[in-house]
């Protein structure tokens, strides 16, 4: 930049003061800060109705007879709804779908266990993770915790994707049914192990953090239901719901 | 193969190189601190994302000018007789390069998330998994006045010394610091705009800032170039010939015995180099009287640094002015 462009320069610093007076003014006339681009929370107070996106996936989302979800996130979003004073109205559907509705604002919110490590979040917004999940290596109460797991032999459920974290410990995974009932090594969530009276170790072998999916841009409606999950998240609630869940 | 003999400044303007380094690595060191803080609060805005590479990519006029002061001091050598100062024109040529494709980059994108109508969501602030109850936008604010202030002050402090020691690098880094803050303003409005729901307002500021990064890159490239090409000397803040050549052969022109006297010169970074053209009366003591001519025009700018001087015939010169 030279010393001719100056002038020019000058002119585009009253242009931004100028914006940034009008910015200010338009800030301090909205009580609301920051707003939803398209709405969102507005149109859910007005309809009555929060409309949410229901992927089946126990034990986050559980279908009911009534075609209302249980689960953990089922749970949630009726505590949402019932924090903004309206109605939940269920969709059920494959999180492609639903994911792609929520991107063009046809839904206000999507449940189904995500996890942040997601390749929808360049279409739709996740919230920050108000659970983290942690897979641990877990054994019956009274034998005692290994300080490694190198050649051992660790049970896992099928599809729990954690045979590689264990073979990468040096285990040796092996797949069950049901966990239950082992008196060897087992892995899984420590809130799946504590239900099924395992003991969980230090051993961690995965961590998941699991969010809620709202629309792309939404802010005020991510802020409330950021809120919402702050006081209902990680302490209060969720784990003590997936427990009782799991019981089930 | 005769060596060129090293350049030396004089004293009080080496006084203000010392200066002008300091003050190029307080740049640096605010520059990285300021890098470090926008990459932590940066969220999923696209114009707080341009104006932290904007904000990467001004270390390099800063680290150029440091590079060029170093290598500056290498003597000459048998392999590079003329020594080593286009080695640094060179990187800083690829340098500009690389600001130039970079803001095409950042325009495009720009562009994509604006056409794409991409919905930029800014939740509370996090940091490190810890959640804080505080809008991101204002942190994200917060982090770019913060980037202004420094740079900002740095820059005006630069700008004079640059113009003082001849440094084209030194004033391209300058200009940009002390036009920083509108990029940093372009910014918080896109932030801003974010906040009261005008989800665009984000990727016009990034585009703007795009464009700024564009200008900066093709600035420093035209600059670089035009170095590289031996320019004749010219301002440090604008591209205006200096009236030094005239001076020079007018002064040797009023000198007895000299018929006739011209001058070619050309840049090389911070110094002069070129070659003296002189037609003599008659040629007893030529080589003394040469010296002398040379020295006479040498001590007319400390910028020149070597000067030949060549007796011509009066009709040799093939464009007389």
């Amino acid at each position: 930049m030279t010393a001719r462009t100056l002038p020019t320069n000058r002119l585009t610093a009253r242009l931004l003061t100028g914006w940034l007076l009008v910015a200010s003014l338009a800030l301090a006339a909205c009580e609301r800060f920051p707003r939803d681009p398209e709405n969102s929370l507005e149109r859910v107070l007005e309809r009555g109705a929060l409309r949410v996106g229901v992927v089946e996936n126990p034990p986050w989302t559980r279908r009911r007879d009534d075609g209302s979800s249980g689960g953990v996130e089922g749970w949630l979003a009726e505590g949402f709804a019932h924090h903004l004073g309206v109605e939940v109205e269920w969709h059920w559907g494959p999180s492609e779908h639903l994911l792609r509705s929520l991107s063009a604002y046809d839904l206000d919110l999507v449940v189904g266990g995500f996890e942040q490590a997601n390749p929808w979040r360049r279409k739709v917004t996740f919230t920050a993770p108000y659970f983290t999940s942690r897979a641990v290596i877990g054994m019956a109460h009274d034998r005692p915790a290994p300080t490694g797991i190198e050649g051992l032999e660790v049970s896992i459920r099928p599809l729990s994707g954690l045979a590689a974290a264990i073979e990468d410990e040096g285990g040796i995974p092996r797949e069950t049914k049901t966990l239950a009932g082992s008196d060897g090594l087992v892995a899984g969530a420590t809130w799946e192990l504590e239900t099924l009276g395992y003991r969980p170790t230090g051993l961690l072998l995965r961590k998941t953090e699991h969010v809620l999916a709202v629309p792309p841009g939404e802010n005020a409606l991510l802020l409330r239901l950021e809120d919402f999950l702050a006081s209902n998240g990680e302490s209060a609630g969720v784990r003590a719901r997936l427990v009782e869940d799991g019981g089930r | 193969m005769k060596l060129r003999e090293p350049y030396s400044l004089p004293e009080d303007k080496q006084a203000l190189v010392r200066k002008a380094m300091v003050l190029e690595w307080l740049t640096i060191f605010f520059l990285v601190t300021i890098g470090a803080l926008m990459y932590l609060t940066m969220g999923s805005s696209q114009a707080m994302k341009t104006a932290w590479i904007e904000d990467m990519l001004s270390l390099v006029p800063p680290i150029s000018f440091l590079v060029a002061m170093h290598i500056r001091e290498r003597q000459p050598t048998a392999k590079h007789p003329y020594g080593y100062r286009r080695a640094v024109l060179i990187a800083f040529l690829v340098a500009a390069a690389a600001i130039v494709v970079l803001g095409l980059y950042m325009l495009y994108d720009s562009a994509h998330a604006l056409l794409t109508r991409h919905h930029p969501s800014l939740g509370y602030f996090t940091i490190f998994g810890q959640k804080w109850e505080i809008w991101s936008g204002w942190v994200m604010i917060g982090a770019l006045v913060y980037s202004i202030i420094p740079v900002f002050i740095l820059g005006r402090m630069k700008l004079p010394l640059a113009e003082e020691l001849h440094e084209k690098t030194l004033h391209a880094d300058a200009a940009m610091n002390k036009a920083d803050w509108m990029t940093a303003g372009a910014a918080i409005l896109g932030v801003l705009g974010i906040g009261i729901g005008w989800w665009w307002a984000d990727s016009v500021a990034a585009a703007l800032i795009a464009l700024d990064v564009l200008k900066d890159g093709l600035t420093n490239l035209k600059s670089a170039m035009s170095d590289l090409m031996d320019q004749r000397p010219s301002a440090v803040n604008s591209e205006r010939a200096l009236d030094l050549p005239t001076r020079i052969c007018k002064e040797l022109k009023g000198l007895p015995g000299v018929l006739d006297a011209d001058i070619r010169l050309r840049e090389e970074g911070h110094v002069f180099a070129g070659e003296l053209f002189v037609t003599l009366e008659e040629d007893g003591e030529l080589p003394a009287r040469l010296d002398a001519l040379v020295a006479r025009a040498r001590g007319m700018d400390w910028r020149i640094h070597e000067l030949v001087a060549v007796p011509v015939s009066r009709t040799a010169d093939p464009n007389p002015d």
